[in-house]
């Protein structure tokens, strides 16, 4: 398709996503958790659309379906067990709100730093984070790259989309921080879920003979694709290193779990979260459908990844619903993107540079911009870097930030645990993470995900039974919520 | 609701909880490895997904602001 329609409809998004971002700033008011939480007001449906739109990624649509294309329906399961992971919202979510406001917490980290006694602990999860999401972070702009030239026929550089990608993000997290990175998101979440749903049942029906015609096709042409391990790549092993560090996501992942903060009331808290498993659970199959339908159309692509992008260029998909799709998918990314680097922001000023003065301090303030303006840089480096499997990477990711994992249980739920084990889990676990990853080891076949969460368990109950807890904050943070859920009946 | 009857109900979702996600690896692993179905892996992980999404939603029906 021509460059310039791709460049109309990118514009089209700018315009319109700065709008929305424009009106964000006007109801803001001033101060820290204003720009960090959005004030622990947001709406219930506001929170719901915007959890959903960070949650989900480029990788969906490009990396999911990918891993369908050349894996099978291993990939709904993989997915669909992340989200079953959401059940553990249930339980943290009130937990973190419940402190958050108590207490006073901006990140997550911070939490886990007051809850230990133990200032060091907010810092290492910190740089844990920073190492492990700007990769994560990468991913996305690279999947914004792959598009535009998958879509142009390779007329439009990969680095273009990358730097708008970007660019983007950077304006929507500065305009009115967590406040217009929640508004566009829901705009942006919108446009993901309409537009993958109106392209997966043009090509179905238009193409494929409906759903029983979809399915009758696989079956007769990739019938192992309706089993695990299938064709391969989803041996259990693999799955189950896959899933792990996805299970806990919700709870690993700064981004995310910094949102359990934002809703105004336990009610908001709700709506939030069911509004979240339905867009999670349609969404996941949409992606998953669009590799089948891919598989069948355009077999025997080399890359899985081009999977989405080769589709979206083809003969098969008018050029204004390739467009579309397009926008739907750097939304996905963008969203991602912003909601990471104003985390990671919050993580900085909070965490690592804590003593920077009071909440209403402008410098703690203005530092965050500048922090967020770096991430994005280094962010932009990493993706012109090119690296392999755009999905295999975002895992990756993630399996560096399960090392907090132990210590965020162990906060809620084990008043004997300790700052030293918290503190040596995190920074055992993170060289685990990096050593196999980099390494490409599997001891016993298992994948980095499995042997970083073992290790990081291992070592945060063993040195905290050899250790003194801090038992006084231990008392007075348990104790104040086991007041709170029994209050209000939170499991 | 009192500590007891909350410690209880919550030690019953977390068990269902758990053998539910084992389900979902256990059983498309082992007994559905054959079906080269849609009703096969596909459908069993439809339906986890849609039972650990009711099973969430419930135990947030529990919550209540005061």
């Amino acid at each position: 398709m021509p460059n310039s329609y791709v460049y109309i409809a990118i514009f089209i998004y700018i315009i319109i996503g700065s709008i929305v971002a424009y009106f964000a700033r006007k109801g803001m008011k001033k101060g820290l958790i204003e720009y960090f939480l959005s004030g622990r007001s947001t709406g219930g449906f506001v929170a719901a659309l915007s959890y959903s739109a960070t949650t989900y990624s480029a990788f969906m649509m490009v990396g999911l379906a990918g891993f369908t294309y050349s894996g099978g329906v291993g990939a709904l399961g993989f997915e669909l067990i992340y989200l079953a992971g959401l059940s553990l919202v249930a339980f943290f979510g009130p937990r973190f709100w419940l402190v958050g406001k108590e207490f006073g917490y901006v990140s997550p980290y911070e939490m886990l730093g007051d809850r230990y006694n133990n200032q060091w602990i907010a810092v290492a999860a910190a740089v844990t984070a920073c190492v492990f999401l700007i990769p994560y972070l990468a991913v996305q702009l690279m999947g914004v790259g792959y598009l535009m030239t998958g879509l142009s026929g390779g007329s439009i550089p990969f680095m273009v989309g990358v730097i708008i990608a970007a660019f983007l993000a950077i304006a929507w997290a500065l305009i009115a921080g967590m406040r217009s990175v929640t508004w566009t998101d829901s705009l942006q979440s919108l446009i993901m879920i309409v537009v993958s749903v109106i392209i997966l049942f043009f090509i179905i029906y238009k193409h494929l003979g409906g759903f029983v015609g979809l399915f009758g096709s696989i079956k007769s042409d990739y019938p192992n694709f309706l089993t695990v391990p299938g064709p391969g790549f989803f041996n259990f092993k693999a799955f189950l290193g896959l899933t792990l560090p996805w299970f806990f996501f919700s709870i690993s992942n700064p981004q995310v779990s910094q949102r359990l903060f934002i809703p105004r009331s336990l009610k908001a808290m709700k709506t939030m979260i069911k509004g979240f498993l339905t867009f999670g659970f349609i969404y996941t199959i949409v992606s998953v459908l669009w590799g089948f339908s891919t598989k069948l159309l355009i077999p025997g692509l080399e890359q899985a990844d081009m999977a989405t992008p080769t589709l979206l260029g083809s003969e098969y998909v008018p050029t204004v619903l390739g467009l579309i799709a397009m926008v739907g998918i750097t939304a996905a990314a963008i969203s991602t993107i912003d909601s990471i680097m104003l985390t990671l922001s919050s993580l900085v000023v909070r965490d690592l540079f804590a003593n920077l003065g009071d909440e209403e301090n402008a410098a703690q303030l203005r530092i965050g911009k500048i922090v967020i303006i770096v991430i994005a840089l280094i962010g932009l480096v990493f993706a012109s870097q090119q690296l392999d499997l755009i999905a295999t990477l975002s895992v990756a990711s993630s399996v560096g930030l399960l090392v907090v994992v132990p210590s965020i249980f162990g906060a809620f739920f084990w008043k004997k645990a300790t700052a030293a084990g918290s503190i040596s889990s995190i920074i055992i676990g993170s060289i685990t993470a990096i050593y196999l990853q980099f390494s490409g080891l599997k001891p016993l076949g298992h994948w980095p995900g499995v042997w970083t969460l073992f290790v990081t368990i291992l070592v945060f109950i063993l040195v905290s039974l050899f250790t003194e807890p801090p038992q006084e904050k231990a008392e007075e943070f348990v104790g104040y919520l086991d007041k709170k859920l029994e209050e209000k009946n939170i499991l | 609701m009192d500590k007891n009857k909350l410690d209880k109900l919550r030690k019953r979702w977390v068990i269902f909880l758990i053998v539910l996600v084992l389900s979902a690896y256990i059983v498309p692993y082992m007994f559905l490895n054959h079906i080269e179905k849609a009703s096969g892996a596909f459908l069993y992980w439809i339906i986890f997904a849609l039972i650990a999404i009711f099973a969430t939603i419930k135990i947030t029906n529990y919550w209540r602001e005061e």
